[in-house]
């Protein structure tokens, strides 16, 4: 398969980019995207073999970390990256997004990967979910829509208590949190389970009214698997939990 | 009315409802009304108290649950909050014109509850 993807064609898209250079963190948009790579159009002039790190919007409204390696720059256009260290979460958004666009290989391949695996096909291990969130009512909109996808939510109403749970229980499937709650922020939240080994391996998404990209990207370098900007909506969290459960080594995403 | 609150945000909520469960919207809205009540009433307080960090706070809080709700109108006014935090005559104008807003709100959410209490 990694041979079909090293020939995948590009195809348009617009989708918008925050991303990190030598100079700053600059917002763009990526022009063109294959399953190999993309072009993102910037009139920022970036070292050929360089590793930038970026966040892509993708048209599901959702925010992705990705990471590419530039290939190719082309002043005052843009410059052409090719991703690097793809998650297998993230490689399959990426082929949903070239498949939404025409691509053919990527349509191909999304087939063939339905084929192998059971539809409906529920994640091995815990099915729970830690949701913090200090907004009642987003809580219980969240609470909704995930345990309608079969999870158990185990819910908190603010960062503090989000920690006490942490502290004792470490089988969760992912965590999800608000970024600004009373006592912890998310972001505590995040840096506290990153140094913690029981915790490591559960995927966080972040959600927030805020909309500055600066702290998008922090919660992306703090270790935020997905960030969720407020007002979400019903499909988007869904995919959100998608991208979250599919971090689970069990499910049966298969590699090239 | 589509101007005070996008009502197709609460509907999705709809495909959500357990069987059994108390109704989902209903607990939607008193879940909304009730946190922000409060939390206007804290950025009131916040004002008097010239504690602007408390009233950016509040008023981002706020401003989510308006978003999600799909008060949009509200949630800019919470925004415009936010952002005049630091400026207590500006934040005591625009606390004024939260509170109408979300009054109107209010209004429309009880209409959307109330087919719920007469079946």
């Amino acid at each position: 398969m990694s041979d079909s993807l090293q020939k995948d064609e590009p195809v348009n898209v617009s989708l918008d980019v925050v991303w990190q250079g030598g100079a700053g963190k600059y917002d763009s948009r990526m022009g063109e995207i294959s399953m190999d790579g993309c072009f993102i159009d910037s009139m920022g002039q970036e070292t050929l073999g360089e590793t930038i790190s970026f966040k892509a919007r993708l048209p599901s409204g959702i925010w992705v970390n990705l990471q590419g390696e530039v290939t190719l720059q082309e002043y005052p256009i843009g410059f052409e990256l090719r991703f690097t260290n793809l998650t297998p979460e993230n490689r399959r958004l990426i082929i949903e997004v070239v498949a939404a666009h025409g691509g053919k290989q990527a349509q191909q391949i999304l087939k063939e990967e339905d084929e192998k695996n059971i539809p409906g096909q529920a994640p091995q291990g815990s099915r729970r979910i830690l949701v913090a969130d200090d907004e009642a009512m987003t809580l219980a909109m969240l609470t909704a829509i995930i345990e309608a996808q079969g999870f158990e939510v185990v819910s908190a109403p603010d960062g503090r208590e989000a920690f006490r749970i942490l502290q004792q229980d470490a089988d969760f499937s992912a965590a999800i949190f608000d970024m600004m709650m009373p006592h912890l922020h998310g972001m505590d939240l995040i840096h506290y389970m990153k140094t913690d080994a029981r915790l490591t391996h559960i995927p966080i998404a972040m959600i927030t009214a805020e909309q500055d990209p600066k702290i998008w990207n922090e919660s992306v370098t703090a270790g935020a698997k997905v960030f969720l900007p407020k007002p979400f909506s019903p499909p988007q969290i869904q995919m959100m939990l998608r991208m979250l459960i599919k971090e689970d080594p069990t499910l049966a995403i298969s590699l090239p | 009315m589509s101007e005070i609150i996008d009502l197709s945000v609460l509907e999705s909520f709809r495909d959500y409802q357990q069987p059994g469960e108390p109704d989902l919207v209903g607990k939607l809205i008193d879940l909304f009304v009730v946190d922000t009540t409060g939390r206007i009433s804290v950025i009131k307080q916040a004002i008097i108290d010239g504690d602007s960090a408390l009233i950016k706070r509040e008023a981002h809080n706020a401003k989510g649950g308006a978003g999600n709700i799909g008060a949009r109108r509200m949630a800019a006014c919470c925004k415009e909050l936010e952002q005049k935090a630091a400026q207590s005559d500006e934040a005591a104008i625009v606390i004024t014109q939260l509170e109408s807003e979300f009054r109107q709100v209010i209004e429309v959410l009880n209409n959307v509850k109330q087919p719920e209490r007469d079946q």
